[in-house]
């Protein structure tokens, strides 16, 4: 609150105690410190700086007031709405395609053709098991309408196994039998040479082991000429067959008795000395037999009326 | 019942046969069983048995089997073949005997045989008691040995 009237109303040296006419000269005319001199009031030149004012506006504080506008009116048009779309280039999208689960489906299905070829099996190794096979070989007829046959013989070895006799046994082999036949020949217009039949046989060995006896029976063969069946014509050389009788010595009916060879087993004797125990507890005694010239002895008789004692023991 | 020497028919046979061996070296093994009063043995005779063989009245100096004999050998004298035996004794005896018999263990080869050879008489009873009962062999020529065949 200012004073306008009264104490305090001006500084100090503005005009004089008690007085209200502010001093123009002199002493407190002017300001303390400026650029006059003391009790110069001339004009001075004042060099003035810049001066800045530094304002702010504070806040009003608008209590609330109700307003109560009248007759104000207000038109409404509805303008046109635009949505901004604003396209993002750097957007990227991946798409995959995704697994299909088929559950059963029925489908009426047209008519398919299919072409397929037989391929070649490969066989590996295999036992196969074969039932029996029976062979059967014979000699076929030749047949020679121009030119000389000639049929090969059959030929056949056979050889007699070893017997082996031990121990008690004996050993009796069977023979061995072997049939040839001579198969047949139609000849029309040649000669033809039946070649003959040959064999041979050998009789085996046989070991002996032990005191074994082995008897070795014979070897027999039967053999026989074939036949000859001419159909046509032939030109036959003859047949020439040459023999000649061996010399035999006339020899007359012999007889020949044969006996038994017999031998004789003898059994030895043997002695038999069987002792009993000398019981040397007795006073045995005895005397050297004489064995002097004067023995005399007189024979046993080994008649019927011997009579004897028996030696005391 | 008795005891009579001879050779026993089925030997002769067997001999043919060869199932009886004599030599000294790898001949068959004989032996030499003892047999009672009460035995009858003779050349029917074929195979060995225990049937009244000797029985020890004390003492083991008998064995039911007899002895194992020594083969001698078989020689040869003129025309006359033999073989013979070593002799056979039994210690601390005590047994009585009447004849033995001589057969092949070993006939032909096979083994536990019991092929009799020859049965000898020992002309009566023949004790030791407790003391050496010796059969004494003949000599092994032609005109002793135990078997001989001329």
């Amino acid at each position: 609150m200012s004073v306008n009237s009264g104490w305090g109303r001006f500084t100090w040296g503005q005009a004089e105690w008690g007085e209200d006419t502010t001093l123009k000269t002199g002493w407190g005319a002017q300001a303390w410190s400026g650029d006059g001199g003391w009790g110069d009031l001339s004009d001075q030149t004042i060099s003035l700086t810049g001066v800045s004012a530094s304002f702010s506006i504070g806040s009003v504080d608008v209590p609330d007031v109700i307003i109560t506008p009248t007759s104000f009116e207000i038109t409404l048009s509805q303008g046109e709405a635009f949505v901004p779309v604003v396209l993002d280039t750097t957007l990227s999208a991946t798409f995959s395609v995704g697994s299909l689960t088929v559950n059963d489906v029925t489908m009426g299905l047209t008519g398919q053709q299919v072409t397929a070829a037989l391929g070649v099996p490969v066989v590996a190794d295999m036992t196969v098991g074969m039932t029996g096979l029976d062979l059967t070989l014979s000699q076929g007829t030749a047949f020679a309408p121009n030119e000389t046959v000639i049929i090969s013989g059959q030929e056949i070895t056979l050889t007699q196994g070893t017997a082996i006799g031990s121990s008690s046994q004996e050993a009796d082999l069977t023979g061995i039998a072997a049939t040839f036949t001579l198969g047949s020949i139609t000849v029309p217009n040649d000669t033809v040479i039946v070649s003959g039949l040959s064999m041979e046989s050998q009789i085996g060995s046989i070991i002996g082991l032990g005191g074994a006896v082995a008897n070795l029976t014979g070897i027999s063969m039967t053999s026989s000429v074939g036949s000859l069946t001419v159909e046509e014509g032939l030109g036959l050389t003859g047949i020439s067959f040459n023999a000649s009788l061996g010399t035999i010595t006339t020899i007359p009916d012999i007889a020949v008795g044969l006996v038994g060879q017999s031998a004789t087993f003898s059994v030895g004797t043997v002695n038999i000395f069987a002792y009993g125990n000398v019981d040397p507890g007795q006073n045995n005694s005895y005397s050297n037999v004489s064995t002097g010239t004067n023995n005399s002895y007189s024979n046993v008789a080994t008649g019927s009326n011997n009579s004897y004692t028996d030696v005391a023991a | 019942m008795a005891i009579t020497s001879a050779i026993c028919s089925s030997f002769k046979q067997e001999l043919l046969q060869g199932k009886h061996n004599f030599a000294s070296s790898g001949g068959d093994t004989f032996k030499l069983a003892l047999f009672d009063s009460n035995a009858n043995l003779g050349a029917a005779t074929t195979d060995y048995s225990t049937s009244e063989e000797v029985t020890n009245t004390s003492g083991t100096a008998y064995t039911a089997g007899g002895e194992t004999l020594t083969r001698s050998g078989v020689g040869l004298t003129g025309t006359t073949a033999f073989t013979d035996f070593t002799d056979v004794t039994y210690s601390s005896a005590s047994f009585t005997a009447n004849g033995a018999m001589i057969y092949n263990t070993t006939t032909g080869t096979a083994s536990s045989t019991t092929d009799s050879v020859a049965i000898i008489a020992f002309g009566g009873d023949k004790t030791a008691s407790n003391g050496t009962f010796k059969i004494e062999f003949p000599a092994n020529d032609a005109t002793a040995a135990i078997i001989r065949l001329a």
